[in-house]
């Protein structure tokens, strides 16, 4: 498309605003090879009765969630799962959206974390790092849909996104510059 | 073609940098969203500029061999702007981020680090020191046999309320509670009094410690208030009877100490692990600003540098059309500064040039049609001067040659020597001496005209020149300028008044001479036939009178041909054969033997009067017959046709003429004759002459040869 696009622009436009689209086109592209890499790795359970999903932030991630939260900076990630029923010559059509919120609040005094399932309501203070860092950056066989409302044969796109803040910078200015990041992938499947 | 300059390669090569820049920075995932997309603008800036570089510079070395008016000017004035906006701003850039750097080690310097280490710590241990022993307290009344006892059954409030009170005055504990095992409060004792006291649901550190059976503690907060709150449970002599609760409220002062410790703490932190982060959005920020700034500065300066160029190139276009000759071009007039002021002089120059132009043209064309009316004028007077029969001679004032045409070549048979150029002087001997001696005569004497008859030799020829020359002055100046000398042969002139006076002398001598003649003759014969037999000597007699008589008959008939020539009638032309004429001298001549008449079968017709002509041919033949009388020579008469003439030769065998009578041969009165009048000869080549024909000598003698040439029908002969 570049290559097409700068081809056409060197025969017919004169005019710096192709140079100015060139150039984006350039970054998207460069964008996309960037966020190739996903890192995060997701599988799909289809269960009897709900079709499940297993998804593990990199080991990256985790060490720098586990250095945050040892110093003492609260942390909170958004789990997007999205399921769409994959179209040949449309767009995917959305079948289903869960969000995740969960959140980790430090407290380095009494060197305790509280996990807190924001979705849920449900909290509790632990002191181990390990879990903390686990429950924020994993879910385990986490039911997203249920099977009656798939159909059979049907090829089907679970994505996930995956929007982490660091939620005490959200009181200044730096939290949006610094404190988050996202990451995104998605599986595909089809029910037997 | 040229090779690019610096000037030229500039964008170029600043386009090269920035890709080189944009390769270097090309944005790490690993960034915050901010830095990330500031790193992103910063790329994007990048290639914008770069891009729009590499156009100016490729449209510049496509323009090296003829540039638009006014771009290379354009070009560097764009350079020098950006140049002096893009040095600055990176330097300011670099001095920043060096700042910023050192701020940042400053910041983050590690005695700040192990300062709030420390602190944090310290902190840590007031809080654990506080928690451990409630910690060790509580494990101690797990196994308190009052509290137990007291919880029955049946319960004993009062000893309850006493122990607890007893723990809380021993232990300095804030509170103390105890509950049984399905979590309900049995007694409690507070500092604060009964007001204060409350049922509080018993959170998950109290499940945890009768699920562990052992003491839990845990730190609560509530308000502005931080306690330790720890759970033992009451083992009683069947196992846990109930939970104790004890809560330790920590200082206000310590706990707002520890907690700004703990939030400086976590800030310093955050601040430590996005340091990188910090940096480069600084330098990110920077940048961006630095390349927007870059390209505005680039975008006002292209604006500033056409406003102020695009008059210049207009200026250069106009001169370079007014160089190329179109004179009618103008520019706009639209600022009212210096350039203003040069494109109005520049209209003003052009203006002026277009006026003198049109004057030289006007001029041009009226010095052309004059150069022409001379080139015309000249050539009239060349080929006048030409075909002229007289001769011209022009000289300068210094009697140098510098016209001469070819009639006076001609008549002067002048040798190859004269030429324009050369001295007049010089060349005029010999023959010439005359001619000389009237050019100085012209030269010397005070008069603007001179005339004088010369008498020059041509050849075997003595020609009479009428010579007359001028003095010529300077148009416009008083100056001389030359002489003109123009020269005519009056040969023919001369002749014919000669010819003219002796035909008036012969008329009047044959008037005068004729009338007594007759009477003479008369008196004569009467003498004669009256006296002749009357007298002694007879025979004197007889001889004297026929002498009269034959010299009375010969004066008769010399006075009939001055009559003849004197009174000779104008021809009456018709178109007459020459055979016609041979074959009436046949006729004529048959008679004499030794004539012989050859009469030619030739068809021609001339133009003559057919008796004048038969008196030529007739005096011609009297002449051959008379000359061959006494060698008996044989005489010929024959007709030629030419192209133009028809021609009549007479030949005889004679005696021949004498070779200084061919000048004079057909001179009036010249006769080679004893008894010749002289007047023959004269008169037929007046007849010829008349007839517009020649009668030429062809040889003096074996043969004698007369050639008559008459103009044949259709062709009349040029005048000699």
């Amino acid at each position: 498309m570049l290559l097409l696009h700068f081809t056409l622009m060197k025969r017919y436009c004169v005019f710096p605003v192709h140079w100015l689209v060139g150039i984006v086109c350039l970054c998207l592209s460069m964008s996309m090879v960037a966020y190739a890499d996903s890192g995060v790795r997701m599988a799909v359970h289809v269960g009897n009765r709900v079709v499940s999903c297993t998804v593990q932030v990199r080991r990256h991630d985790r060490a720098h969630l586990a250095k945050a939260l040892r110093e003492g900076t609260e942390m909170s990630i958004n789990w997007q799962i999205d399921v769409r029923a994959v179209r040949k010559y449309w767009l995917n059509r959305a079948v289903a959206t869960v969000i995740v919120k969960r959140r980790v609040v430090p407290d380095l005094v009494s060197q305790s974390w509280q996990l807190i399932d924001s979705t849920s309501g449900i909290s509790q203070r632990i002191f181990n790092l390990k879990r903390a860092v686990q429950f924020l950056t994993r879910l385990e066989k986490f039911p997203v849909i249920d099977r009656s409302l798939l159909k059979a044969g049907h090829r089907y796109r679970m994505g996930i996104k995956i929007n982490e803040t660091e939620a005490d910078m959200h009181r200044g200015w730096m939290a949006t510059w610094f404190g988050s990041s996202s990451l995104e992938t998605s599986a595909v499947f089809a029910l037997p | 073609m040229k090779a690019p300059g610096l000037m030229q390669l500039l964008p170029v090569l600043m386009s090269v940098l920035l890709l080189i820049g944009v390769v270097i920075l090309w944005p790490h995932s690993s960034g915050g969203e901010a830095d990330s997309w500031l790193a992103w603008g910063n790329i994007i800036l990048m290639l914008l500029l770069a891009g729009l570089s590499m156009q100016y510079g490729l449209r510049l070395l496509r323009q090296r061999s003829e540039p638009r008016p006014g771009s290379r000017l354009r070009a560097k004035l764009v350079m020098a702007l950006v140049g002096m906006l893009m040095v600055p701003s990176m330097i300011i850039q670099i001095t920043a981020s060096q700042m910023v750097e050192r701020s940042l080690n400053v910041w983050f310097d590690v005695r700040v680090d192990t300062l709030l280490d420390r602190a944090l710590n310290l902190a840590r241990g007031f809080y654990g020191r506080v928690e451990g022993e409630l910690k060790q307290g509580m494990v101690t009344y797990g196994h308190d046999s009052a509290l137990a006892s007291a919880v029955g059954p049946p319960i004993d409030y009062s000893s309850l309320n006493t122990r607890l009170a007893e723990i809380q005055s021993k232990e300095g504990w804030q509170r103390l509670q105890l509950f049984d095992t399905n979590d309900r409060l049995l007694a409690g004792v507070q500092e604060s009094g009964l007001e204060a006291l409350e049922t509080e649901p018993l959170d998950e550190n109290a499940k945890l410690a009768t699920a562990l059976g052992r003491a839990v503690t845990g730190l609560l907060t509530t308000g502005d208030r931080e306690m330790v709150v720890g759970y033992v449970p009451l083992y009683g002599q069947h196992g846990i009877v109930g939970l104790l609760r004890a809560e330790i409220t920590l200082p206000s002062g310590v706990v707002q100490s520890a907690r700004a410790v703990e939030a400086d703490y976590k800030t310093y932190r955050e601040l430590e692990r996005n340091r990188q982060a910090i940096r480069g959005l600084f330098a990110n920020t920077m940048s961006i600003v630095t390349l927007l700034v870059v390209l505005v500065a680039g975008g006002v300066a292209i604006v500033f540098a056409r406003r102020l160029t695009s008059p210049i190139g207009h200026l250069a276009q106009a001169l370079h059309r007014v160089t190329e000759g179109d004179l009618n071009v103008s520019i706009a007039e639209t600022t009212h500064d210096e350039l203003g002021s040069l494109a109005h002089s520049f209209n003003r120059m052009t203006e002026r040039l277009r006026d003198n132009v049109d004057a030289l043209t006007r001029t041009q064309q009226e010095l052309t049609g004059a150069l022409n009316n001379s080139r015309q004028r000249r050539h009239i007077l060349e080929t006048l001067l030409a075909n002229l029969q007289t001769g011209v001679l022009l000289s300068d004032a210094d009697g140098r040659i510098r016209v001469l045409n070819a009639s006076l070549k001609l008549l002067l048979n002048l040798p190859s020597g004269w030429l324009p150029g050369k001295d007049i002087a010089s060349l005029c001997s010999g023959r010439l001496h005359g001619t000389g001696q009237f050019f100085d005569e012209l030269r010397n004497q005070g008069q603007e005209s001179l005339q004088r008859e010369l008498n020059i030799t041509v050849g075997r020829k003595n020609l009479h020149v009428l010579a007359r020359g001028a003095r010529l002055h300077a148009t416009g100046a008083s100056g001389l300028s030359g002489y003109l000398i123009v020269m005519d042969d009056v040969s023919g002139l001369a002749e014919a008044q000669r010819h003219k006076a002796w035909a008036e002398v012969a008329r009047r001598l044959a008037h005068e001479i004729k009338n007594p003649l007759t009477p003479i003759k008369l008196a004569a014969e009467r003498l004669d036939r009256r006296f002749s037999g009357q007298v002694e000597h007879a025979d004197v007699f007889d001889a004297c009178t026929h002498t009269i008589i034959g010299q009375v008959a010969r004066l008769q008939r010399l006075i009939s041909d001055f009559s003849t020539l004197a009174r000779l009638p104008r021809p009456r032309p018709g178109e007459i054969d020459p055979a016609l004429l041979l074959k009436d001298m046949r006729e004529l001549y048959a008679p004499y033997q030794g004539v012989a008449v050859e009469v030619s079968d030739e068809l021609a017709t001339c133009i003559c009067d057919a008796d004048q002509v038969r008196q030529v041919l007739i005096n011609l033949l009297d002449n051959a017959i008379a000359a061959t009388r006494k060698n008996g020579g044989e005489v010929r008469l024959y007709a030629n046709i030419r192209e133009t003439t028809a021609e009549f030769h007479v030949l005889d065998e004679g005696e021949g003429i004498p070779d200084k009578s061919r000048e004079q041969i057909f001179e009036p009165y010249y006769s080679t004759k004893e008894d010749g009048s002289g007047l023959g000869l004269a008169i037929a080549h007046r007849i010829a002459q008349e007839h517009e024909g020649d009668l030429k000598l062809e040889s003096l003698r074996h043969p004698t040869h007369f050639c008559l040439s008459l103009p044949l029908s259709g062709h009349p002969m040029e005048a000699a």
